[in-house]
């Protein structure tokens, strides 16, 4: 397991990101939004 | 972000010398090194301060200043001790005396060791003497996770020299940008703190020949949406290209702007896109907590709070050191 992977943002967390923005989903719970 | 450099006496001289036609491919370490040799050339008053930059071959830890000894000499080429705080006095010394000295940290998390250089002197002689002096020193590092080096070794630390007035802080995120920026780095008669990141030294892109430089302040649309407004720093901004057009697989047209530097923030830039999408995703890699995200959001809300159609978002990495297996 890549721990240093874990805590950065990676292409797919934007991805998500982007999706809430557009469809109303509400934020995650603790770690990266 | 509130635009501090109009306020600050002399300002950043940012003249510019527009961009010639043509351009070949070039990696970000190399756009780097061709900064530094054609503005070496250009003026001699430019010398470069660092540890293992000369006489050890590589060129510093990724190759940048190789070959420059050989070709400018040990007086403006100048190998040091392992000593952050001595080697950026010397080169705060020397900016005051009238170089243009260029000093380099391996890595930016040994910048700690000259905060009171870089924030007790550099940034603010020019204030303490009314404007009278010019500080045109330049601090390049490289910095930021995702090499294995770990949690001393992997740090963005932008925030921290953003938040300090007096300093101009820059993050190319392309070969392009990090030849023109630095350019305008080192013609700077203020103090820059040039933050480079480790994951792009070997990303390639077109980098036109010859001299042009970047304005400071200046935003850079990277990709034009018209349904999300993403602001990325640094290798975020490829991060958030490659986002892009996964999204736009599934009819998400997200806009990508790169704000190139943080002293002075182009929030004028920001506005507009929010103007157009109405949502606002900011990424870093430093941690989420007191980010310049949070400062970013904060300028998108006061310039354009009418245009959000949701609550603004950040993807950061987690308030943690990071972590190596």
């Amino acid at each position: 397991m890549n721990l240093e992977a874990a805590v950065i943002p990676q292409t797919e967390d934007l991805v998500q990101a982007a999706r809430r923005l557009m469809h109303g989903l509400p934020p995650s719970k603790g770690g990266v939004a | 972000m509130s635009a501090p450099q109009a306020a600050q006496p002399g300002g950043a001289g940012t003249p510019g010398a527009a961009e010639p036609a043509g351009a070949r491919t070039r990696s970000y370490a190399q756009a780097l090194a061709e900064a530094l040799r054609e503005e070496m050339r250009r003026d001699p008053a430019v010398m470069l301060i660092g540890e293992d930059i000369g006489v050890w071959g590589g060129g510093g830890v990724f190759g940048v200043t190789r070959g420059l000894l050989d070709e400018f000499g040990s007086d403006r080429v100048r190998d040091t001790p392992i000593s952050e705080a001595g080697f950026t006095g010397l080169g705060v010394g020397a900016a005051l005396a009238g170089l243009r000295p260029v000093v380099e940290y391996m890595y930016i998390d040994f910048a700690m060791l000259a905060m009171d250089q870089i924030c007790n002197q550099a940034a603010k002689i020019r204030w303490l003497l009314g404007g009278d002096v010019d500080v045109p020193l330049v601090i390049r590092a490289q910095q930021g996770a995702g090499r294995g080096n770990g949690p001393q070794h992997s740090q963005s630390l932008e925030a921290w020299f953003t938040h300090n007035p007096g300093l101009i802080v820059v993050l190319p995120s392309s070969p392009h940008d990090a030849k023109g920026l630095l350019k305008t780095a080192i013609r700077s008669n203020d103090p820059v703190v040039f933050l480079e990141h480790k994951l792009l030294y070997s990303v390639s892109g077109p980098v036109p020949e010859g001299d042009y430089t970047i304005p400071f302040g200046q935003a850079a649309i990277l990709r034009e949406g018209k349904d999300v407004t993403c602001v990325g720093i640094s290798i975020m901004c490829q991060k958030a290209l490659e986002a892009a057009e996964l999204l736009a697989a599934e009819g998400i047209e997200m806009e990508v702007v790169d704000p190139r530097t943080l002293v002075p923030y182009d929030r004028h830039t920001v506005a507009r896109s929010i103007a157009k999408t109405g949502r606002l995703l900011v990424t870093h890699q430093a941690p989420e907590r007191a980010g310049v995200g949070a400062e970013i959001v904060a300028c998108a809300l006061e310039d354009a709070f009418d245009y959000f159609d949701a609550p603004p978002r950040g993807s950061a990495a987690r308030t943690s050191p990071s972590r190596t297996t």
